[in-house]
């Protein structure tokens, strides 16, 4: 079955760059996964693999909050909004 | 009671010239002092962490304050009480009473070591207690290590930190909304296994960093987890305020982000390797500091 992700985006350095993207690198670069870049696809599950602990949690929130410009709610950071890359950017849209 | 002054421990290191004091003071007070054997600069007065960034900066304070004391700067640490080995529960912490706790600690280190206007030194939590210590303090210089900058936000992170706990742990957390509640409820809410009670969390709420630093134009180094790119839009608001006041504000940002909430493998893998750039960035502002005041 295909699933649909949004594809949000974000402005950098003059480029429009998918926040799928931006936290994919956020994980490589900054929380140092020590897994294969190929397999963090956009479903990959996140939580299930071990791929983000607690400190990474905290500091993807900060992240979205401080680089992407997102305002998360509290009442938003439960365990489905972080499963994967594109849960993640789904929580960092603008609430409707 | 205990007696005041009775030390329970002594330790001098004759390699690097200092001598170390554990002890209880008035009302119950634990604190540790590093003296110098030769010439003293200057002193700093350290205002720890609270909860679970207590125990995960402790020995960071200590290298700290042994690293100070090596190179001539009389250091004290200090637990308030209702933590660390100082008398008291933690659900009698307020912080006023935390405030008075570190304000005699820095009254008697001062008298002790000869030194008018210590510099004040603030982790996390403890950056508002040192604010406050340095605006009773006369022109007492301020490091604030990764400071909270009201005692709401910092509320806010630790429940937030607790939140991500959970949810990798596998649980469904309890919203920020329902903290108070549970507070009112139980008189303190347990936090990564740490109680803040209700007492602390009411009277520090609104206590702000910028109230607490006051009016009167002091230097201050804000050291803050990084990566340098990272944004952080309330503090530089804070810093700038602070500038207007008339205070010069050094900001140094580490490599890495400084996350102190959680111990074990997680607090290895991203906070140790950072420490030693923490401890040298901070003596090398003190030094300079100190060194500058000694000459002048």
């Amino acid at each position: 079955m295909l699933t649909a992700v949004k594809r949000t985006a974000t402005e950098i350095g003059g480029r429009r760059m998918a926040t799928t993207d931006r936290v994919r690198d956020f994980i490589m670069d900054e929380l140092r996964w020590r897994g294969n870049r190929a397999d963090l696809t956009d479903d990959y599950p996140l939580l299930e693999n071990g791929v983000i602990d607690s400190l990474g949690l905290l500091r993807i929130v900060e992240f979205l909050e401080s680089q992407c410009g997102a305002e998360i709610d509290d009442r938003e950071l439960v365990p489905t909004n972080f499963a994967t890359l594109a849960a993640i950017a789904r929580l960092a849209e603008p609430s409707q | 009671m205990r007696d005041a002054g009775a030390n329970v421990a002594t330790r001098i290191d004759e390699e690097l010239g200092f001598v170390e004091e554990a002890g209880f003071f008035e009302g119950g007070l634990f604190g540790v002092s590093y003296k110098p054997t030769a010439r003293t600069h200057g002193a700093v007065v350290i205002c720890p962490a609270i909860l679970s960034e207590y125990d995960h900066t402790y020995s960071i304070d200590v290298s700290l304050a042994r690293a100070l004391a090596a190179r001539g700067i009389a250091v004290h640490r200090l637990h308030y009480r209702g933590s660390g080995h100082s008398d008291g529960e933690p659900s009698d912490m307020t912080f006023e009473r935390m405030l008075e706790d570190a304000l005699a600690a820095t009254v008697r280190f001062a008298a002790e070591v000869g030194v008018e206007q210590p510099l004040i030194l603030g982790v996390r939590f403890g950056s508002l207690v040192a604010a406050a210590v340095a605006a009773g303090s006369g022109g007492s210089p301020l490091v604030l290590w990764d400071p909270a900058l009201s005692g709401r936000a910092y509320f806010r992170d630790a429940w937030r930190a607790d939140m991500m706990f959970q949810i990798n742990e596998g649980a469904k957390p309890a919203t920020r909304d329902a903290f108070p509640a549970l507070l009112e409820r139980d008189n303190q809410v347990d936090v990564l296994g740490y109680p803040i009670g209700k007492a602390l969390y009411d009277s520090a709420l609104e206590r702000s960093l910028v109230d607490e630093v006051g009016d009167r134009a002091r230097r201050i180094l804000i050291l803050r987890g990084g990566p340098p790119a990272s944004a952080r839009p309330k503090l530089d608001e804070a810093v700038e305020e602070l500038r207007g006041r008339g205070c010069k504000v050094d900001v140094e940002v580490l490599d890495d982000a400084l996350i102190l909430w959680f111990q074990g493998p997680e607090m290895r893998r991203n906070a140790r390797p950072h420490v030693a750039e923490l401890i040298a960035r901070t003596v090398d502002w003190i030094k300079r500091e100190l060194v500058k005041d000694a000459v002048a």
